[in-house]
């Protein structure tokens, strides 16, 4: 639409303004650079669980945190499916699935 | 998509991030633009999205509706990093990219430009990601994922912009009217625009 075809066109200089295969392939390094920043493999499920742990303690308390991160593995691979069930008892499923993401925002991406 | 980590390989993650890109790179792009008020850190905020995109689903995530999913962790983002840099949501005439118009008279197009100013003036800063949202074709759910806020109020919002476009004064009345009529039409059949 005419509105927010004006507001978006880019400035006279021509700004990049879509992302285009090489967005992509810049998208795809920045994956792999993120991931080669985790911690160890050695080192990974200890870090991201006390990372977790952390948060998830503002809620439940140090120690529940602790029991409730247990079974995660070391490549963090089941954290959501383990602690959102857990949460949605306390919070509902909705507001569970935000607070996941919230935690997997802060202890694992933005370590 | 019940599947986590376990279950996905790695290149199955990729290619199913690199799916998505493909297909929702472009608007989101074009919402951060918007929302930032120029080009600068569009891209960048766009692959912080999908940053949390592909660590939600390597953490097992399941994600129901990927797009609308990607709307918010965007919004999210930029509102925090809006936040972050005191940035005001007013839109200031001096924030505004200054857009081309493939308008030939040079009047028109300045006061379509204006118009488009004037009215996005006129918006709250939650009417106006309404609007763009809706601009994009998502649906009120679609909406109500992305701005974490119930579906009915994501009615009434877009009501609230349907009534102030249909509003909208004008000394420069025909420009201005046919962009509200425009931007009426749009909210009302909810189609996206074409890019």
């Amino acid at each position: 639409m005419e509105f927010v075809r004006i507001q978006t066109e880019p400035p006279a200089e021509g700004v990049q303004a879509s992302p285009d295969p090489v967005g992509l392939s810049d998208l795809l390094s920045h994956l792999r650079r993120w991931e080669s920043s985790l911690p160890a493999p050695e080192l990974r499920g200890i870090t991201i669980r006390s990372r977790v742990a952390q948060e998830l303690g503002v809620y439940l308390g140090g120690n529940a945190a602790q029991s409730v991160l247990r079974p995660v593995s070391d490549d963090a691979g089941n954290l959501i499916p383990t602690i959102q069930p857990l949460l949605g008892r306390f919070l509902g499923r909705k507001a569970a699935s935000l607070l996941s993401s919230h935690i997997v925002d802060v202890a694992v991406v933005r370590h | 998509m019940e599947q986590g980590w376990a279950a996905i390989t790695e290149t199955e993650l990729e290619c199913e991030v690199a799916a998505l890109y493909s297909a929702h790179a472009r608007e989101l792009h074009r919402f951060a633009a918007l929302i930032l008020r120029q080009q600068d850190g569009a891209s960048d905020a766009v692959q912080e999205a999908f940053l949390r995109y592909f660590a939600e689903r390597k953490c097992g995530g399941s994600i129901e509706n990927p797009r609308a999913w990607l709307y918010r962790v965007l919004h999210n983002y930029l509102l925090d990093r809006q936040a972050k840099a005191a940035i005001k949501r007013e839109v200031a005439s001096e924030d505004v990219v200054e857009p081309l118009d493939g308008a030939h008279d040079p009047e028109v197009r300045v006061a379509r430009s204006q118009a488009a100013r004037q009215i996005a003036r006129d918006l709250t800063g939650r009417e106006f990601e309404c609007l763009l949202l809706r601009a994009e074709g998502l649906s009120y759910e679609e909406m109500a994922t992305a701005l974490g806020i119930r579906s009915g109020t994501v009615g009434a919002l877009l009501a609230r912009v349907r009534r102030k476009l249909l509003d909208v004064p004008g000394n420069d009345g025909s420009t201005r009217l046919g962009i509200a009529e425009a931007l009426g039409s749009l909210l009302h059949e909810g189609g996206s625009h074409s890019s």
